[in-house]
C-alpha cells in the first residue's frame, strides 16, 4: 500500500513539473456497476496541474483526487454458505463497510480544437492509479471478522469538458468523466464523475 | 483522426450514462409465501414464489421456520430444489400445540433477501387411534402362532432409507419391514406395493422362506404414532395379504424402542 501511495505521489509530482497552471476541482463521484450497488454518490476533491494550450491542441495534466465512499446499506446481506453431507446451508451473514476511501493519482492529456479561443471544448484521457483504504466487518457467517485493509486499482478515464478563460491567469471549467478499472484481486469497476473547477496560472 | 477521437469519446461518454439502480433493494430478489397447506399427519407444505430475481439471476430459494417470530435464514432452513420461480417445502412432525413462523428466502449474486413471514397455528393433531389393541411387540400373521419380536430402526430414518425392521432372528418367525416414503411421523399411512409417497408405506416380510417376500395388500391402514425422536408405536389391525391364493390378515403392534 505504501508503495502505491509513493508511486502515486511520485507520478503526481512528476506530472506537475513544469505545469503552468494549478487547479482545484470539486466533483460528484457517481459509482456504477458493482461499485454503484455498494456506494452512493459522494462529493470529492481533486487538485492538479495542467500545461497551457498555447502552442498545441494538446496539453498534459496530472492530479490527485480524494473520494470517500458512502455505503448504500448499513449492512449488506451477503452470500455465506457451505455444503455438508450434500446439504446446502445459508448463513444470515452481513457485511458492514465502515471505511472505503479512494485516493486517485492520474496523469493524462487534454485535446481542444480551439486552443486560442476563450471558450474551449475539450476531450481527455487519463491513466489512474488508486490507493484504496478499507475497514470492513463481516458477521453472522461462519467467519466473523473486522479488518482494516488496503488495495489498489488501475483504471483508464475518458473526459469531456468545457473551459472558459476569465482572464490571463484563471479559467473556469466543467468536465464529465467516465472510468473503467480493475480493483486488484476483487472486481472490475466503473464510475462516472462530474466536476467544476478553476485553473490558476502563476506565470 | 480528430473526428475519430471525438466519436470515441462521445460513445464512451454515452455509455457513461449507465446509472446504478435507484433503490438498493432492487438488486436483491423478492420472494414471498403464496400459500400453506396442512398435509398428512402434523405436517405443512409451504408454497412460495420469487416475484423478482433482482439485478442478477436467481440462485437458491427456500424457507426458514421457527416458533419465534421473524426466523433468521438459518433456522430450520429448507433449500427448495424445484426449478423456476415457484418452490415448496414440507415441514414434517410439527407440534400441534405450537405456533410457527415461516419465512421465505432467496438469493442472487448480490446477496440474500427474506420475504414476509407467515404465522401458522392450529395444526390438527392427527387421529391415530387404531381399531384394535394388540399387545406391544406382537405379530399375528394368521398362518403361524402369534409371536413377540424386537424392533430396530434401520438405518437411521433421519438420513435416507426410512425403514423400520422387526424380527427375532429366527427364520421361522419372520421379520417385518416397514418402508416409508419419508421420515415417518404421526399419522395413518396406507400400504402400497412399491415406491411409497409421503403418506404410504410398504409392509413386507420373508415367509415361509427367505426367497418368498410377502407384502400387505394395497390400501391397508398402518397407524404410526411418533412419540419422540426415534420412538414410535406402529399398529396394524386385520390388514389383508395374499398367500397361496388365500387371504390372510396381519395384526401387530410395534413399540419402538
Amino acid at each position: 500500500m505504501n508503495r502505491i501511495i509513493f508511486f502515486g505521489i511520485s507520478l503526481f509530482l512528476i506530472s506537475l513539473e513544469a505545469k503552468s497552471q494549478f487547479y482545484v476541482k470539486t466533483l460528484q463521484w457517481r459509482p456504477t456497476g458493482e461499485l454503484g450497488f455498494l456506494f452512493n454518490k459522494s462529493m470529492g476533491l481533486e487538485l492538479g496541474g495542467k500545461n497551457d494550450f498555447d502552442k498545441s491542441h494538446f496539453r498534459s495534466r496530472g492530479s490527485v483526487a480524494f473520494l470517500k465512499q458512502k455505503p448504500r446499506m448499513s449492512a449488506f446481506p451477503i452470500n455465506a454458505f457451505y455444503y455438508s453431507n450434500g446439504q446446502l446451508s445459508f448463513y444470515p451473514a452481513v457485511e458492514i463497510i465502515k471505511k472505503y476511501n479512494i485516493t486517485q493519482f492520474s496523469i493524462g492529456l487534454d485535446f481542444t480544437p480551439t486552443p486560442k479561443k476563450k471558450l474551449k471544448p475539450l476531450i481527455g484521457l487519463d491513466i489512474t492509479v488508486s490507493a484504496i483504504s478499507t475497514n470492513i466487518e463481516s458477521n453472522g457467517g461462519p467467519v466473523e471478522r473486522e479488518e482494516n485493509g488496503s488495495t489498489a486499482a488501475l483504471s483508464i478515464k475518458g473526459r469531456l469538458g468545457i473551459e472558459y478563460d476569465i482572464n490571463n491567469r484563471s479559467s473556469l471549467f466543467f468536465e464529465a468523466q467516465r472510468q473503467y478499472g480493475l480493483i486488484v484481486e476483487t472486481m472490475w469497476y466503473s464510475a462516472n464523475d462530474i466536476g467544476f473547477g478553476i485553473n490558476y496560472s502563476f506565470n | 483522426m480528430k473526428k475519430t477521437l471525438i466519436l470515441f469519446f462521445a460513445a464512451q461518454m454515452l455509455y457513461g450514462c449507465e446509472v446504478p439502480l435507484e433503490n438498493v433493494d432492487d438488486y436483491f430478489t423478492i420472494c414471498n409465501i403464496d400459500s400453506t397447506k396442512i398435509e398428512f399427519g402434523n405436517s405443512i407444505t409451504v408454497f412460495g414464489s420469487v416475484t423478482s430475481e433482482g439485478a442478477a439471476p436467481l440462485s437458491y430459494k427456500g424457507f426458514s421456520l421457527s416458533t419465534d417470530p421473524n426466523p433468521d435464514i438459518l433456522q430450520n432452513q429448507a433449500t427448495a430444489n424445484t426449478s423456476g420461480y415457484h418452490f415448496s417445502h414440507t415441514y414434517y412432525d410439527l407440534n400441534p400445540s405450537a405456533t410457527y413462523y415461516i419465512r421465505p428466502w432467496s438469493n442472487n449474486y448480490y446477496g440474500y433477501s427474506q420475504g414476509d413471514q407467515v404465522e401458522i397455528q392450529g395444526i390438527p393433531d392427527p387421529l391415530v387411534t387404531p381399531n384394535c389393541s394388540p399387545a406391544n411387540n406382537t405379530i399375528d400373521l394368521g398362518v403361524i402362532n402369534p409371536y413377540t419380536v424386537t424392533y430396530t430402526l434401520r438405518p437411521d430414518p433421519a438420513v435416507s432409507d426410512y425403514s423400520i425392521e422387526a424380527g427375532t432372528g429366527l427364520v421361522s418367525k419372520p421379520k417385518i419391514n416397514f418402508v416409508f416414503g419419508r421420515n415417518p411421523t404421526t399419522g395413518v399411512y396406507q400400504t402400497t406395493d412399491s415406491s411409497p409417497d409421503g403418506n404410504q408405506v410398504i409392509v413386507g416380510w420373508h415367509y415361509p422362506d427367505l426367497n418368498n417376500y410377502q407384502k400387505l395388500s394395497e390400501n391397508q391402514s398402518v397407524y404410526v404414532k411418533h412419540n419422540s425422536n426415534d420412538s414410535f408405536d406402529i399398529t396394524v389391525c386385520d390388514a389383508n395379504y395374499q398367500y397361496n391364493n388365500m387371504t390372510y390378515t396381519l395384526t401387530m403392534k410395534a413399540h419402538i424402542p
